[in-house]
């Protein structure tokens, strides 16, 4: 064989590849799997919906080309419509932006009044993304906000557990008085199924660098996880330090030692406004998010948390809205029919009541980890109490479907996230 | 029905324009990467360069000679294009996943996405002005197109 055909032959196996990784992707975004590997997929699959569809078509021309129109017609238009189709449902997620855009803006009216965007004035707006969209962005991404950023501080200790947390703090570069974010407070707590994760590149780094630029004082923190004895797919991220025998009551104690000492000392060192705290999580971390936010004043949790932050928001991603959930069994001792009241503390749905602050959700359609009606739940809770209420739901979008910054899910999230921010404070 | 040599000659003008000026805002964007409506636009341009560069190999494909040394100069041109398209999608991608979870001073990490990412996308720039220029200069030479 000749170099010209076996170049042939490599192109052809590759361009089949991009098939082949087409086509699972369109399985992945519009039907999804249970199995370990569709899980993890589900994060990518619509975020890199885009970056395929041009893969994929130019992967169907060198396959039409190689193919010859004349000399196998039917093979010719078959790879033409497959190939075409392919690429197409691949840029499904894409294509839905405007309907996620249209969908968040009803959100926002309804939550905060049709004439929501005039309340922020323009100088503050001057800070913010000015469109929730655009395609340079989405494909050739934006540098990263510049930002002071202090690692590795430690906050808590447990000997028996050799078990060591730690935070970061993001902070502006100089503190303007005219940032929008006025020094105040977000707490970020990373997800992980409760067994796996970290702050810092675990948790949406590029997030907590672009909200310290407006102002804002970023704690983004480690909580000790429970050892499942079995490496999963985040354990390369897991840091040893974290890794305990730890249930939801240990998490949102070492959770409220780290507010208590925000208080009496972080806050200081930090320069962080405490009467304008938000606290923010995705998955697990949105749950135990959620519980913060919404137990923080609830009497079970007397003692639990500092007693002076003035929680302005609760902002979970894609959070499991109640214990019963599956991926959440075995994290509190006894069972909901003899303990009641415990399972109920941990349950975000149970918790909310008119006393809590605003909530933004950030939800993905074709999340199959923690599916959407979990979102739906803790929004309904929400409207019943009273409370506002924003639950972004993305089409198609998968489980962590923000994780890549600059994607259409990641843009829009961002442009509605800063300006509730702004709202609430 | 056959194209004539006068709409090859336009469409391949469309594309070398078209990606002259995403190479201009290209340079721009990435010098000042401040939001303006100015990037709405160039998104709308940077589709159209990309969807159009490839509609024109399909186009080539239909109209080059490929046993005239020149149409099979062009024909094997239109391949590179098309292996770097992927690549250069791939690069995009990598760093669209990376940058997203790197957040300190990783100074060689950030010098080696912005140079995967200029590769890639000034990349395919370049080989499409390129592919359009050549199409342009040897639209006279009649053995290599099949053309009205």
């Amino acid at each position: 064989m000749n170099k010209l055909g076996i170049v042939k032959i490599v192109l052809t196996i590759l361009c089949t590849l991009a098939f082949i990784i087409g086509i699972y992707s369109v399985f992945q975004i519009y039907v999804g799997g249970t199995d370990a590997l569709s899980m993890v997929a589900n994060w990518f699959m619509a975020q890199i919906g885009e970056f395929l569809l041009f893969i994929v078509i130019s992967a169907t021309i060198i396959l039409l080309k190689l193919t010859g129109k004349k000399n196998h017609p039917k093979i010719y238009f078959t790879i033409m419509i497959v190939g075409f189709i392919i690429a197409g449902l691949n840029s499904g997620p894409l294509l839905l932006t405007p309907v996620s855009i249209s969908h968040t803006n009803n959100e926002f009216n309804t939550a905060f009044g049709e004439n929501w965007e005039t309340t922020i004035p323009d100088d503050v707006k001057s800070y913010f993304m000015p469109s929730p969209f655009n395609i340079p962005q989405l494909f050739l991404g934006v540098p990263h906000k510049e930002c002071q950023i202090i690692e590795d501080i430690l906050y808590y200790e447990d000997p028996d557990e050799e078990v060591t947390l730690f935070f970061d703090v993001y902070m502006p570069k100089e503190f303007d008085e005219n940032l929008p974010g006025n020094k105040n407070t977000i707490i970020k707590i990373h997800g992980g199924a409760w067994v796996g994760g970290d702050k810092s590149a675990g948790n949406m780094p590029v997030v907590n660098k672009y909200l310290a630029a407006q102002g804002y004082v970023v704690f983004d923190i480690q909580y000790g996880l429970r050892d499942t004895g079995s490496l999963s797919a985040l354990g390369i991220i897991t840091p040893e330090n974290v890794i305990g025998n730890y249930t939801f009551i240990d998490m949102i104690n070492q959770i409220g030692i780290f507010t208590k000492l925000l208080e009496i000392n972080y806050s200081i060192k930090y320069n962080a406004n405490l009467e304008s705290v938000y606290i923010m999580g995705n998955s697990a971390g949105g749950h135990l998010t959620s519980v913060t936010g919404f137990g923080y004043n609830e009497d079970y949790f007397n003692g639990t948390f500092s007693e002076n932050l003035n929680i302005k928001g609760v902002i979970p991603l894609y959070p499991p809205s109640n214990v019963s959930w599956a991926g959440a069994s075995g994290f509190l001792p006894g069972n909901p029919e003899t303990d009641p009241e415990l399972f109920d503390a941990y349950s975000p749905t149970a918790l909310i009541d008119p006393n809590d602050p605003p909530c933004l959700i950030y939800q993905g359609t074709g999340d199959i980890l923690v599916p959407f009606s979990n979102s739906i739940e803790i929004e309904t809770a929400c409207d019943n109490a009273g409370v506002i209420s924003c639950n972004l739901l993305f089409p198609l979008a998968g489980h962590a479907s923000d994780i890549f910054f600059s994607t259409n899910f990641g843009q829009i999230w961002l442009y509605y996230l800063e300006r509730f921010l702004y709202l609430t404070q | 029905m056959k194209l004539t040599k006068k709409q090859i000659k336009i469409y391949n003008f469309f594309i070398l324009l078209i990606n002259v000026i995403t190479v201009i805002l290209g340079i721009i964007y990435f010098i000042y990467p401040i939001y303006s409506i100015l990037w709405d636009i160039f998104g709308v341009i940077l589709t159209i360069a990309w969807f159009g560069t490839l509609g024109l190999i399909l186009i080539n494909d239909l109209i080059l000679v490929k046993t005239d040394e020149i149409g099979k100069k062009i024909n094997h041109f239109c391949y590179y294009y098309l292996v770097f398209f992927i690549l250069a999608w791939i690069f995009l991608l990598i760093n669209e996943g990376i940058s997203s979870i790197i957040h300190t001073a990783d100074i060689a990490m950030f010098i080696i996405l912005g140079l995967i990412t200029y590769i890639g996308f000034f990349g395919m720039a370049l080989l499409g002005m390129l592919l359009a220029y050549l199409d342009i200069k040897n639209l006279e030479n009649r053995g290599a197109w099949n053309l009205e």
